[in-house]
């Protein structure tokens, strides 16, 4: 929520004030979701498909209108300014948009056209965009013959070619390789050294982890929201540990020194608990004692490391559920 | 699994898509339907109403029979009685009227002394291509009638039994055009309508399935300019076509008296109307399939209803407004006087004005509901 941490409303780029998308056929895409992307971040939406990312990003860009809510950028109603609004972001959509029948260069000078920069600030800004976006050595090639991970990197020039201070990425890495992923998310970093705001989107939850906060979308609602650690801590309450004992456990399992037994799978002459504790650090001396004291030896005790991935499966199964 | 498996399995999956989609499977196949049905109903008898003049240079009983004969008969509507032959040949070539008949001075005495006399039939040859021919032959069984009931008339005035013989002298104003002549008007039409009206149609659905809309209507481009942009380079390609159409039409030999700015002029306001069609056929099309099933059928039923294959005069008069929907009609109502007559655009300016009045209702429409779409 952007009221919390103390930040007053100058400070975010982006605000959605309980934001509703209901459709005519009664489907409710986005329900009631209050968001607060701060200036000079990289925010990530994450969730699964249908969760309602896209219409969140599209009613932030004045593609569509809500059906309740408010939506500010950089202070300015979207609703009632659109064409304002419209000036400070930079939007790379989910799937191709620019023309293959132009070349490179061709559809960044159309975009530079579009957004009123003269013919001399536009040159200046493609060569600028082209070089930031490694693309230069493609100027002349028909946008149509680029690759994959080049068709992206000239969406990207185009979001950038009027400098936004905001940039909206819907799911900009979406089908490429995983070396020119990371080559983005470099990129992003750079931009947001800039001092851009990036709003992105992704279903690749490695790539969240490089993102300075997230929220998680599921059935149009925000289902958690924070930092990537915060996120996979909060999930579920505490740390994950995994002990591995020699043969049966016995009835100790009941009065273990832990928040809650997650899971017991017995193997052919052991068995495997994971639990949950409040702090692993903490928590992993008491239990191995409270064992030790009852002669039953411990083969593994770890850590086991909650991947976002983890987080989220785990909340939107919450989510489901519920 | 064998090769008619396989074929059969394409068009099984062609079947399901087209039936799923409603619009498409009613474009399909109730539009063709449609317009066949409508054809059949509006074009189901003879010519009516055909606008004519007459000279009445004798008001004796012969010329009476001719004038009742032909105010009675449904196919031609008097609406000038004129005072001379000049005057009358004046308004076909004006495209006042279709025809006038010359009824000349000293008829009834030419019956009465000879059994012979002489009508002189005045008829616009260069507006439509297979109407001078009926309505000539409709005249002359005119002719015939009134022969015979003349004949009955001096045997009963005159106790003459005579079989009275009128001659029907044809004056064709237009001349007689060959073919090319009389289908350079309907190519040059057919030609600056249906390009630029196809690619307004497709351009918006078009942008749309290249997924290139979302990103343009992300800028700060108002939604009607995006509109006029796109639309404004199809306008030029009509008009660069109206005049590429008539250069070679006259290099194959066809007859062209008139001026070329005024080509030019008729053909920008048939080119603002496509653009205005085109684009209402864009807001009503989901995708570019059914944007190009709209803009065939437009032309066809341009070629049935605008007035030039076959004559509006030949309609019902209770579906001849369709006619008034084709903006084909007021252009050939404007080039046939240009192209074959020589004459000044000013003579046809009311279905110029027609034209831009059509052009700019459809445009203004089409523009409300093309940007709210996009909205």
């Amino acid at each position: 929520m952007y009221e919390a941490g103390g930040l007053g409303l100058a400070d975010y780029s982006i605000r959605t004030v309980n934001l509703w998308k209901i459709y005519p056929n009664g489907i409710q895409a986005v329900r009631g979701i209050n968001l607060g992307i701060r200036r000079n971040e990289i925010f990530g939406l994450l969730g699964p498909n249908g969760a309602g990312k896209t219409t969140t990003l599209r009613m932030i860009m004045g593609l569509l209108l809500p059906t309740r809510g408010k939506i500010y950028v950089q202070d300015h109603d979207v609703v009632r300014n659109p064409a304002i609004v419209r000036r400070y972001i930079g939007y790379v959509p989910q799937f191709f948009s620019l023309y293959s029948d132009l070349t490179v260069f061709e559809n960044l000078k159309f975009y530079a056209s579009l957004y009123g920069l003269s013919s001399s600030v536009a040159l200046e800004r493609i060569r600028f965009v082209m070089d930031v976006v490694g693309i230069r050595r493609y100027k002349d090639v028909l946008a149509g013959n680029l690759s994959g991970g080049y068709k992206r990197r000239l969406e990207l020039a185009v979001a950038l070619i009027h400098d936004p201070p905001i940039l909206i990425l819907d799911e900009p890495t979406a089908g490429v390789d995983p070396p020119i992923r990371r080559a983005f998310w470099e990129m992003f970093r750079d931009l947001k050294r800039e001092g851009k705001t990036i709003l992105v989107t992704t279903h690749y939850m490695d790539e969240a982890e490089n993102c300075d906060r997230l929220a998680l979308i599921s059935y149009g609602k925000i289902i958690a929201e924070g930092r990537p650690r915060e996120i996979k801590r909060m999930t579920y309450g505490g740390d994950i540990v995994r002990i591995r004992i020699r043969g049966s456990p016995g009835n100790v399992i009941g009065s273990l020194p832990v928040k809650e037994v997650l899971d017991v799978r017995r193997g052919d002459d052991y068995t495997e608990i994971r639990a949950l504790v409040d702090d692993f650090s903490i928590r992993l001396p008491d239990i191995l004692e409270y064992l030790n004291n009852r002669n039953i030896d411990v083969l593994l005790a770890e850590q086991v490391q909650v991947t976002l991935e983890d987080a989220f499966i785990e909340l939107v199964r919450r989510a489901e559920g519920s | 699994m064998t090769w008619t498996d396989r074929l059969l399995a394409i068009v099984n999956k062609e079947i399901k898509q087209l039936v799923r989609d409603k619009k498409t499977l009613a474009l399909v196949i109730l539009l063709p339907l449609f317009l066949t049905l409508l054809f059949g109903i509006s074009y189901a008898r003879e010519p009516v109403n055909v606008p004519a003049g007459i000279v009445v240079g004798d008001s004796r009983y012969a010329a009476k029979v001719v004038l009742n004969r032909l105010l009675s008969d449904r196919t031609f509507n008097i609406k000038y009685f004129l005072s001379d032959l000049k005057t009358a040949k004046f308004y076909v070539e004006k495209s006042k009227i279709m025809l006038a008949v010359v009824i000349p001075e000293g008829f009834t005495e030419m019956v009465e002394e000879t059994h012979k006399a002489y009508i002189v039939t005045i008829i616009d040859t260069a507006r439509r291509i297979s109407l001078p021919e009926i309505l000539m032959a409709k005249f002359e069984k005119i002719v015939l009638d009134c022969e015979d009931e003349i004949s009955k008339e001096l045997y009963m005035r005159k106790r003459v039994v005579a079989k009275v013989n009128i001659e029907n002298v044809v004056d064709l104003v237009g001349g007689e055009p060959s073919m090319v002549d009389l289908v350079a008007p309907v190519v040059l039409g057919i030609m600056t309508q249906q390009v630029p009206l196809t690619l307004a149609s497709i351009s918006i659905v078009r942008e749309r399935e290249r997924g290139t809309l979302e990103k343009l209507l992300t800028t700060p481009i108002g939604r009607i300019d995006l509109i006029i942009g796109k639309l404004i380079p199809f306008l030029f390609v009509g008009v660069a076509i109206s005049l590429g159409s008539l250069f070679l039409l006259i290099m194959i030999g066809a007859t062209f008296k008139g001026s070329y700015i005024d080509i030019v002029i008729v053909s920008f306001a048939l080119g603002l109307a496509s653009l205005g069609v085109g684009l209402f056929f864009s807001v009503l099309s989901t995708n570019q399939l059914q944007a190009m099933q709209f803009s065939t059928f437009f032309l066809i039923a341009s070629f049935l209803f605008s007035g030039f294959v076959f004559a509006p005069e030949a309609m019902r008069p209770e579906l001849r407004p369709i006619v008034y929907t084709m903006p084909l009609y007021y252009y050939f109502e404007c080039t046939s006087n240009i192209i074959l007559k020589g004459l000044s655009l000013s003579v046809s300016i009311c279905y110029l004005i027609y034209l831009f009045v059509y052009a700019f209702i459809i445009l203004a429409f089409s523009f409300k509901f093309m940007s709210r779409k996009l909205e």
